[in-house]
């Protein structure tokens, strides 16, 4: 009888152990806690897509000539006061600026980024599936991630994710710094805790892209913030422009459609019979 | 020294059925399997079980049931007066629950995100036991708690239970009419969702609004449907949008990038911020 409970109790103990394991393999025991709001680290007025160098030309995009044109002629237009607000997403990789706080939700099989700017949502597939060329283009592409133990303690600490898929128009970041047309973008990232303070995230992201001579790499970092209150960002709600054709009017807090430039003409109403 | 060993073992098998416990209590044993993309059963009238329009009969004030007929009477006119949503602005609560493309659910044990494709709405529903804060800054998804229950007895949470207050607008229940919520935002939306009892992969929500363009509360029930294989689409509202709000009217762009009526007769917007002749 005594065997017999020994015997129970070992079964009993082992089946649980494997249960514990089980349930261990698809819990946050295994991932990094990166639960909470994470705020961009970088905190200065202007965003460059690379925090560690001035904005505008002191980012040196290592753009090629056809598309360094294209960024100088878009900045000759901002100087000009000529900004197109469309309200259409940054998608990848400048959603990864993070303008407003965003959160991550670790699960086995997906990772999501929540971004509270423009409310994108990525998702970063680590079920092992590939990428194929059926994929639906998207403003932020299509995310393949693998989790890492690079220090060997048991517990994934690096996410490797590579994203492809994606549509357009996209920039770097919001002086403009164009990716090619071609869409042909390739995005990879490493993102990670800081190794020494939890609530600093960072994110080496690699951009490949046809409008780069060579591939661009940056890092940028996140702080968690664990009261944040999460707010809604409807650029819409906000959103002081319209695009008629290849003038952009603002609207102004009476509803009544406004220019943008000194003695911009007013827009065409082809369309209307005269009676205002 | 025989004595022991069983105890050893049994407290072994204790501790850690006690981990076992532990651990599911906050893994995905506890909650029902609710994270998938469901996408809408049923018509996009807010009562899907009644048909849209005058159909809806919503039980509204005659003040706002004066405002649906005066929105009725515009639409007729090829207006989209009280749907904001043309111009991008999200559906917010309680419409968004309509599901006019795909639905995220995903559960944690402290929140239930709930994300819809359709305008990007993200919903997050705490269900951390917290209390309703001093104050809450208003948004179309408005703010969300909730607490699981377990009705069957089963030992796992089979029904969210969901209270919705802090709401901005302009809202309305649908798209078609535009069934208008009150312009003071004191919606209170009161859900249950839960799987059905015959069909995993139907989920269910009842929904109670309480508002005051109402003279009563309006109930209804809504069913979505798993998709065990997703395919999923990002939802660009302003891209190729050709709708704009120049502050009470709509109008269009047609597809040349010139502006255009949306109604018979309707005339061209105001000018007078324009100091240079066409």
């Amino acid at each position: 009888m005594v065997n017999r409970c020994i015997i129970g109790a070992a079964t009993l103990a082992v089946a649980l152990g494997v249960a514990t394991v089980s349930g261990l393999a698809h819990d946050e025991a295994k991932y990094p806690n990166l639960k909470g709001a994470w705020v961009r680290a970088d905190q200065g007025q202007t965003m460059p897509w690379d925090p560690s160098k001035p904005a505008g030309r002191g980012q040196q995009a290592p753009l090629t000539p056809e598309y360094q044109a294209l960024y100088d002629t878009a900045l000759a237009r901002q100087a000009a006061g000529i900004n197109v607000s469309s309200c259409l997403p940054p998608g990848m990789p400048r959603s990864m600026i993070a303008p407003e706080p965003m959160e991550i939700i670790v699960m086995p099989d997906t990772t999501y980024i929540m971004l509270t700017y423009m409310s994108e949502f990525r998702r970063i597939y680590t079920d092992g599936r590939k990428y194929t060329d059926e994929v639906e283009a998207a403003f932020s592409g299509f995310s393949v991630g693998t989790w890492q133990d690079t220090d060997g303690d048991g517990r994934f600490d690096t996410l490797v994710v590579e994203t492809r898929g994606l549509k357009g128009p996209r920039t770097f970041d919001d002086s403009g710094i164009p990716l090619h047309k071609d869409n042909q973008t390739v995005i990879k990232e490493r993102i990670y805790l800081d190794k020494s303070d939890p609530d600093l995230l960072h994110n080496e992201i690699t951009t490949t892209d046809n409008a780069l001579t060579r591939p661009w790499t940056v890092t940028r970092s996140y702080r968690r913030d664990r009261n944040v209150e999460w707010v809604e960002h409807l650029c819409a709600d906000n959103n002081q422009y319209v695009t008629l054709g290849e003038e952009v009017y603002s609207i102004g807090g009476d509803g009544v459609l406004s220019p943008t430039r000194k003695d911009q003409p007013p827009p065409d109403l082809r369309y209307f019979t005269p009676s205002r | 020294m025989r004595n022991l060993a069983p105890i050893g073992a049994l407290t072994l098998a204790a501790m850690l059925c006690a981990t076992a416990t532990a651990v599911r209590a906050h893994d995905e044993l506890k909650y029902p399997n609710m994270r998938a993309q469901w996408t809408r059963i049923g018509s996009a009238a807010f009562d899907p079980n009644r048909p849209g329009g005058r159909g809806q009969q919503p039980p509204l004030t005659p003040e706002y049931q004066a405002l649906l007929d005066n929105i009725l009477a515009a639409r007729a006119q090829g207006s989209l007066e009280g749907n904001m949503t043309v111009t991008c602005i999200p559906a917010g609560m309680p419409r968004a629950m309509i599901v006019y493309e795909t639905m995220d659910v995903i559960v944690l044990p402290e929140t239930t995100y709930v994300r819809m494709s359709y305008m990007n709405e993200l919903r997050r529903i705490y269900t951390d036991g917290r209390a309703w804060p001093a104050k809450i800054t208003p948004t179309f998804a408005g703010y969300s708690i909730g607490r699981w229950l377990d009705e069957d007895g089963d030992g796992r949470y089979d029904t969210l239970v969901v209270e919705t207050r802090g709401f901005k607008g302009p809202r309305t229940f649908d798209g078609t009419p535009g069934i208008p919520l009150h312009s003071d935002n004191q919606t209170v939306v009161e859900e249950r969702l839960y799987l059905d009892r015959s069909d995993p992969d139907v989920l269910r929500a009842d929904i109670k609004v309480t508002d005051h363009a109402l003279s009563r509360p309006w109930s209804v029930a809504r069913k979505y449907q798993r998709e065990r294989n997703p395919h999923w689409s990002e939802y660009i509202c302003n891209e190729g949008n050709q709708q704009l709000l120049l502050g009470k009217e709509n109008y269009m762009v047609s597809a040349d990038g010139f502006l255009m009526p949306v109604k018979r007769g309707q005339g061209p917007p105001d000018l007078k911020n324009f100091n240079q002749p066409r």
